[in-house]
Parts: structure tokens; C-alpha cells; sequence
């Protein structure tokens, strides 16, 4: 059974992995975009 | 609203470290580090500000004075590059550190030690940035959008210019992660989202825009060096590239930036007229779907910016009826504002006072970006000074007026002393003068066809360039008394009582003044 401050980390981790993926997918989904277009 | 527990602040048996090197630079405390980027702000804010001035003394007369025109260009791209990215970026930054464990009851930031790595990201990137007006070709001129093929000439600065751009990037998405999760996961029990400030609420908002926008910018600096550098086309017409596509990349990033500098400014104004209102906030939930409404139009209007790139007659209605829509929500925040001022007991200090200028001057560049939204119109306006008008309006009267008044009403918390109310006031209102002799006149040199970043001018503009100069320099000198209102807080006598101002309400004002090092050791209980 995780301690409430355990839990808390891991939402943290979790946060912080769902919010660098989704600037690294805009990076990178933008350069694809910008290759596919010209 | 809220009460903590008499432990919360009790119980502050940690000092800051004594040594420079470990307070300063190896610090993760919140506060520590919000007052880094405060003052590597009004660093960039007045080395910003000279270069305009070296911009506004060239446009005193018509004719070439002072600098030649290369020196020119590159002091209106690097006075925007530091203006945007290094003054008002990083002092919302700073204000967001600070204030957002405070006032959602944290001890401090999820993240501290990106924290400091954040910031510390941010001196070498502009020191990298200022030095290449050293080097051979000079610094970058082509503008602060980067518009190919233009921003192709640059010479030896091109490569550290964008590398520059990448660690800002870096700097302002690491920085967003920090707020995003500290707001997500270490608010006190009790403090739901709607009980949440709205400083608060604005910069939630603003770090979802950060996380998606600037990547972006970073994937177009990218596609530029390796266009210039690797044989690449994404830019290139003779490659089969698309130059126009550029534009469209930039502005996908550039409008929400936009919001991003004005989003937070929203925020400060928020917590500071209900305090000199004494009255709550008007219309608090509706305030918090306006910002968010603000922030999901942002996404769809950035062709605005290229209605005479020549684009298909829906894609201009499109553009043009999207920009409008902004101005729904936009009133929203304004008639609320009014509002609660409405049948408050006003008084006027001046962090209140930099509030209802931003109130009545945003309205001002508001209503001249409604001008230019209006497609045909817009092609009298492209690249005049009604552009150059319009956006000062935001930004200087907005979102710089914003953070002087944010930074007046919580130095009494931060330092613990009063600042001096008389030098303050006097710093206002030389202020509201400048801005306005400065900027005003610039919507008449547009509208008479002056084209934006030019040196020279026919001698028909000389007599509003010359007002404009005066009120410039006025502004520009006026900003010294700034640092002064500071230095007198820093150093003051009179100690400030915990909650500073009578009408003040949240989190941050039950703390003592000045805060301690670390805010809240124990949560404090949200009724």
C-alpha cells in the first residue's frame, strides 16, 4: 500500500512524463508536418 | 475565505543558506529563484529598453544620425528578442515562482531542483545572444519573427542565435512542467480549482499554451539552421520549399505568445483590483472560462498576421471572424473588472492605479488589433506603425504595467518593508505620460502610411516621431525611479503588517511579512 506522499510522487511522475511527450509530439509532429507540406 | 493552521507558518526553523554560491546559485527555493528571474529581468528590461531608445533617438529626424541602418535592424530584432523572451517572460516566471505555492498553500514548486536549472539556462542564453552584436555581420536584424529567406543573410550570429532560442525553449517548458504539476498535485487539501486565485488559474492556462507552442518556435529555428546549414528545403523555394509555410509555423507559435505575455498580466489584475475594491471579484468562474476560451482561440487565428501573403477569400474569413470572437471573451474580463470596482471603496495606491491604466490601455491596443483583424483593412495596415502601435499598447500598458503593479503589491510581502507610496505614484504617472506620448502618435504615422522598421523617413512623419522620441525617452528614464521604489522597500523602515493591504484576501497574506523561507511546512485548511 503506497503512502499518500508515495502517491503524490507518482502522480507527479506521471505528470511530468504525459507533459514532456506531449512537447517533444509537438516538436516533432510540426517538423513532420512542415517536410510532408513543402 | 481560507484559514490555515496555526503550525503553517510557525514552524520555519530553515534559513536560507549563508554562502553567495549556495543561496544563489545552487538554490532551489522558490522564492530564491523567483527573485533571480525578477532581477534577470529588469536586467534584460532595461538593456531592451536602451536598445529602443538607440531606435527612437535614430527616429528623432528624418535622415541617418546616429547608427547605420544594418545596426538598426539589429536593434529592433534584438530589443524584441529581449523584451520578449528575457523581460516579460521570465518576470511572470518569476511572479508565477514566488506566488503560486503561497497562494495554493505549498511549502514549494513540485520540481525545485528544475527549478534552478531553469533559470540558470536563461543568463547564458542571452549573454550568447547579446554577444553577437561582436561578431563579424553583427548581431541578428532580420527581425524578431525570422522570417525566411531574410533571416537566411544573417551571418556568424545565425547558428548562436538559434541555439539561443532552443535553450529559452527549453527554459520556458521545463518552467511550465514545474507550474502545471505543482498546481495539479500540491494544492492544500480544500483548495479545489474553482476556490483557486485567479493569478493562479491564468498561469495554468498560460503553461498549457508554453508546452504547446514553444516546441513549435524550436521546430522552426531548427528547420531554418538545417536549411541554411544541411542543403535542407523546408524553406527554400528553389528546393521546392514553401517561404510562406515559415510564416505559418511561426504564427501558430507567435499568436498564442502573444497570450502567453497577457494571460498572466490577466491574472495580477485580478488579485489587485478586488484588494483596492474591497469587494470580491465579479464573476469569478466566468473569468476563468474567459481566459480559457482566450487560450483556445489563440490556436486558431495566427493567419491574421498574413493576410497579405495572398491566401483564399474563406481562409481571410476564417482568420478574420476567429480574431473577433477573442474580443467576447476579452470584454468579458474588462466588463468584470468595472464591475467589481463598481460601488467598491476605491482607494488608490499604486499598484491599483497601474491596474486601471492596464485596464483602460489594454482596452486601447484591444480595440486596435479588432482594427487590424478586419481583413481588407488590413492590407492599409500591414507593416505600418499602426502595427507597431497596436502591439505596444498590449504589451507595455498591458502585460509591462501589469507586472509593476504586481511587483508593488506583494514587495511588502517579500521584503517584509513598505516601498515609498510617494516616489511610487510618481513613477505612475511619469509612466502613464510616456507610454502615451510615446506609442499614441504611432497609430497616426501608420495610418499615414509609415512602414514599421525603417530608419529614415520622408519629412511628412517628422513631427510624430519626434513627440514619440520625447515621450520615449521620458518612459525610458522614468523606469530609473523603479529601481529606486525597490531599493527603498529593500532597504525600508516601515514594516508591513501580514496582510499589507486592508482589502487583501488568499493564502499569501496570513503568512508573515516577509515570508519565510519555506511557505507552507504544514497545509493550511481550506474552508
Amino acid at each position: 500500500m503506497l503512502t499518500e506522499t508515495e502517491q503524490r510522487d507518482r502522480r507527479i511522475k506521471l505528470t511530468v512524463v504525459v507533459l514532456v511527450l506531449t512537447a517533444a509530439a509537438f516538436y516533432g509532429g510540426f517538423i513532420l508536418l512542415t517536410a510532408l507540406t513543402s | 475565505m481560507t484559514e490555515h493552521t496555526a503550525a503553517a507558518h510557525d514552524d520555519h526553523h530553515d534559513e536560507p543558506p549563508t554562502g553567495f554560491a549556495e543561496r544563489w546559485l545552487f538554490t532551489t527555493n522558490h522564492k530564491d529563484i523567483g527573485t533571480l528571474y525578477l532581477i534577470f529581468s529588469l536586467t534584460m528590461f532595461f538593456m531592451g529598453g536602451l536598445m529602443a531608445l538607440v531606435i527612437r533617438a535614430e527616429l528623432f529626424q528624418p535622415g541617418l544620425q546616429f547608427v547605420d541602418p544594418q545596426f538598426f535592424n539589429s536593434m529592433t530584432t534584438m530589443h524584441a528578442l529581449l523584451m520578449v523572451f528575457g523581460a516579460v517572460m521570465p518576470a511572470f516566471v518569476g511572479l508565477a515562482n514566488w506566488l503560486i505555492p503561497m497562494m495554493i498553500g505549498a511549502p514549494d514548486m513540485a520540481l525545485p531542483r528544475m527549478n534552478n536549472w531553469s533559470f540558470w539556462i536563461l543568463p547564458f542564453a542571452f549573454s550568447m545572444l547579446i554577444m553577437t552584436l561582436l561578431l563579424p555581420g553583427g548581431a541578428p536584424a532580420g527581425g524578431w519573427t525570422l522570417y525566411p529567406p531574410l533571416v537566411l543573410q544573417t551571418g556568424d550570429a545565425f547558428p548562436f542565435m538559434v541555439f539561443a532560442i532552443h535553450l529559452m525553449g527549453a527554459s520556458s517548458i521545463m518552467g511550465s512542467i514545474n507550474v502545471i504539476v505543482t498546481i495539479m498535485n500540491m494544492r492544500a487539501p480544500g483548495m479545489t480549482l474553482m476556490k483557486m486565485p485567479l493569478f493562479v488559474w491564468t498561469w495554468l492556462i498560460t503553461a498549457y499554451l508554453l508546452i504547446a507552442v514553444m516546441p513549435v518556435l524550436a521546430g522552426a529555428v531548427t528547420m531554418l539552421l538545417t536549411d541554411k546549414y544541411f542543403g535542407t528545403s523546408f524553406f527554400n523555394a528553389a528546393g521546392g520549399g514553401d517561404p510562406v509555410l515559415f510564416q505559418h509555423v511561426f504564427w501558430f507559435f507567435g499568436h498564442p505568445e502573444v497570450y502567453i505575455m497577457i494571460l498572466p498580466a490577466f491574472g495580477v489584475v485580478s488579485q489587485i483590483i478586488p484588494t483596492f475594491s474591497r469587494k470580491p471579484l465579479f464573476g469569478y468562474s466566468s473569468m476563468v472560462y474567459a481566459t480559457a476560451s482566450i487560450a483556445f482561440l489563440s490556436f486558431i487565428v495566427w493567419a491574421h498576421h498574413m493576410f497579405t501573403t495572398g491566401m483564399p477569400i474563406a481562409g481571410q474569413l476564417f482568420f478574420m471572424l476567429s480574431t473577433m470572437l477573442i474580443a467576447i471573451p476579452t470584454a468579458v474580463k474588462i466588463f468584470n473588472w468595472l464591475s467589481t470596482m463598481w460601488k467598491g471603496e476605491l482607494t488608490f495606491e499604486t499598484p491599483m492605479l497601474f491596474s486601471i491604466a492596464f485596464v483602460l490601455l489594454f482596452t486601447i491596443g484591444g480595440f486596435s488589433g479588432l482594427m487590424l483583424a478586419i481583413a481588407p483593412a488590413d492590407y492599409q495596415y500591414h507593416d505600418t506603425y499602426f502595427v507597431v502601435a497596436h502591439f505596444h499598447y498590449v504589451l507595455v500598458p498591458g502585460a509591462v504595467f501589469s507586472i509593476m503593479a504586481a511587483t508593488y503589491y506583494w514587495l511588502p510581502k517579500w521584503t517584509g518593508k513598505m516601498y515609498n507610496e510617494k516616489l511610487g505614484k510618481l513613477h505612475f504617472w511619469l509612466s502613464l505620460v510616456g507610454v502615451n506620448v510615446l506609442f499614441f502618435p504611432q497609430h497616426f504615422l501608420g495610418l499615414a502610411g509609415m512602414p514599421r522598421r525603417i530608419p529614415d523617413y520622408p519629412t511628412q512623419f517628422a513631427d510624430f516621431n519626434m513627440i514619440s522620441s520625447v515621450g520615449a525617452f521620458l518612459f525610458g528614464f522614468s523606469q530609473l525611479l523603479f529601481v529606486a521604489v525597490i531599493w527603498s522597500s529593500v532597504k525600508g523602515k516601515q514594516q508591513a503588517t501580514d496582510q499589507v493591504w486592508d482589502g487583501a484576501e488568499g493564502l499569501e497574506w496570513t503568512l508573515p511579512s516577509p515570508a519565510p523561507y519555506h511557505s507552507f511546512n504544514e497545509p493550511p485548511v481550506i474552508k
